[in-house]
């Protein structure tokens, strides 16, 4: 028996811990994961595959200042590395202007707008999710994705537009919706 | 008309809160964590592997499969409900074996039953135990251990000591002795206090009436008893006299105005809650200058060791110091706890000789 073996923590504890982790902080996981792949399937698998992460790198997940906002961070690289290859393909299809009178009438309508993110690039959505679902500032979207701030402006705006949605003035955090605990 | 960020926030955070519902609610168990593989650097070294395992080989061949109904019955004969095939004849000879072990066990007798069947009702014990009776006026001159028991088919107190009654005092009735005055009952085989004198049977044959005929030639002694001892009876089972001494070693009472000092106390070794006393009201406390044995039931005065013990029953004639029991405690004496609360008075009789006169 080596000398490591003696001092390596043991391995049920870590599978334990984060089955508590994730007992506890999974539908807050899950409404990430959704806001990023728009389909439950996908959602549920993105998660599952976020445990396994988080069970490899438990370590620097549970020293983490905030281990949920380590894990939704793992969660949206996560997400946009296994649709990289994707996503040109979908931007590339979709780089005419997709907003045809028809569906112009149907942007009239919330619902649709809302419906109509699926059709945004896996980075827009992601942003479009931190922000709206998860309440992040632009900083900490920035953050979350490893990119700067102005990238999350932009993005934001060309997401905003594609939905025929009219761009608050970022004046802070007031014209955001309010914080709102999830539930 | 187009929608604001502020709808399109709402609607979107709404939406995903409802669709997270939805698949939380169609997947409620926790997720899966998968096992761990195991690190080949933790792997242990091929030394510390347990060797090949011995595997007992399976039966080969077809096992036999008894199908288990549970519940539900099968299509049977009434009273074999979901009996079928071998089973239901197995049933049925049981069954009938059960008939005709039943039937004959009605023509033997009750032979074969196992069944613990109630007593047959004993005959009422006819008592032939006499009671040696006398009218006495006599009062308590001693107190004895008596053990009730028959001797020559008469009651006794102790193999070589009857037990003379007064009928205006006891009643001997169906095995059990009344004390009239306390209400108080004994049977044969017990154990307790009782005070009273003994005589030579030879002496007071003459004065007796009502003499058994079965033991009207015993040669030992008679008890006439008085009050019986309210204290607990002592068993003798063990040997052990379980009778509590108060200790006052270290313990100062100084005299008080009205307590006498000199000779206190003439009266008998006895027994009353549990302690020793010399008189009903008064409890004997004794120091380090006396032995109290309670096997033996014997009190000895150590610096005179040499003369002999005082017994339960004893007449004595104790010095020393009475003192009420709530003083004693006060003073910081503790009794023992079967009379902790005695509310008599204690004999203190430390320092003092018994002035022991035989019964």
């Amino acid at each position: 028996m080596d000398s490591d073996a003696l001092t390596r923590p043991p391995v049920a504890p870590v599978h334990d811990e984060v089955a508590r982790f994730l007992a506890e902080h999974r539908r807050a996981l899950v409404r990430v994961a959704l806001g990023l792949t728009r389909e439950p399937a996908g959602a549920e698998d993105l998660v599952q595959d976020t445990a396994v992460r988080l069970l490899r790198h438990w370590d620097k997940v549970r020293t983490a200042r905030s281990p949920f906002a380590y894990a939704r961070t793992m969660l949206v690289r996560l997400y946009l590395d296994q649709v990289r290859g994707t996503e040109v393909e979908v931007v590339g299809a979709r780089r005419r202007e997709p907003v045809a009178p028809d569906e112009i009438a149907h942007l009239e309508s919330v619902d649709a707008a809302v419906s109509m993110i699926a059709g945004l690039p896996p980075r827009a959505r992601a942003v479009l999710t931190l922000r709206y679902v998860e309440d992040l500032d632009d900083r900490a979207i920035a953050e979350v994705l490893g990119i700067t701030r102005s990238t999350v402006r932009v993005t934001a705006h060309h997401a905003l537009r594609r939905l025929s949605v009219t761009e608050t003035a970022r004046r802070g955090r007031q014209d955001r919706p309010g914080p709102r605990e999830p539930r | 008309m187009s929608i604001t960020e502020h709808e399109l926030a709402v609607a979107f955070r709404a939406r995903v809160d409802d669709e997270a519902d939805a698949l939380l609610s169609a997947h409620p168990g926790p997720l899966t964590l998968p096992v761990p593989e195991p690190d080949p650097a933790g792997a242990a070294p091929a030394a510390d592997l347990a060797g090949p395992v011995p595997v007992r080989p399976l039966p080969v061949g077809p096992v036999p499969v008894r199908p288990v109904r549970v519940r539900r019955s099968a299509p049977g004969a009434p009273g074999l409900p979901g009996l079928t095939g071998p089973w239901r004849v197995v049933a049925l000879a049981a069954a009938a074996a059960l008939v005709v072990a039943g039937a004959a066990a009605v023509l033997v007798g009750r032979s074969g039953d196992v069944r613990p069947q109630p007593a047959a009702p004993e005959p009422e014990p006819t008592w032939t135990v006499g009671a040696w009776t006398m009218h006495t006026d006599g009062g308590m001159e001693a107190l004895r251990v008596a053990h009730l028991q028959v001797v020559d088919g008469c009651l006794a107190v102790g193999p070589r000591t009857l037990l003379v009654v007064d009928p205006s005092s006891w009643l001997w009735q169906d095995g059990v002795l009344l004390h009239r005055g306390t209400g108080r009952t004994f049977e044969l085989g017990d154990t307790f206090l009782l005070g009273g004198g003994e005589a030579p049977a030879a002496q007071s044959r003459a004065a007796q009436r009502d003499v058994p005929a079965s033991c009207a030639d015993f040669d030992g002694g008679l008890w006439s008893p008085s009050d019986p001892q309210a204290g607990p009876a002592i068993v003798d089972g063990s040997g052990t006299l379980p009778v509590a001494a108060l200790d006052t070693s270290g313990l100062r009472v100084e005299p008080v105005d009205g307590l006498p000092a000199g000779p206190a106390v003439e009266g008998r070794l006895m027994v009353v809650d549990g302690c020793l006393a010399v008189a009903p009201d008064v409890l004997l406390g004794v120091d380090h200058g006396w032995l109290w044995d309670g096997a033996t039931g014997a009190l000895t005065w150590v610096p005179s060791a040499q003369s002999e013990p005082l017994r339960l029953g004893d007449a004595v004639r104790l010095e020393g110091m009475r003192v009420p029991a709530a003083r004693v405690r006060a003073e910081g004496g503790t009794l023992p706890a079967s009379c902790a609360g005695f509310t008599g008075d204690v004999l203190l009789a430390t320092g003092a000789h018994p002035a022991a006169s035989a019964g």
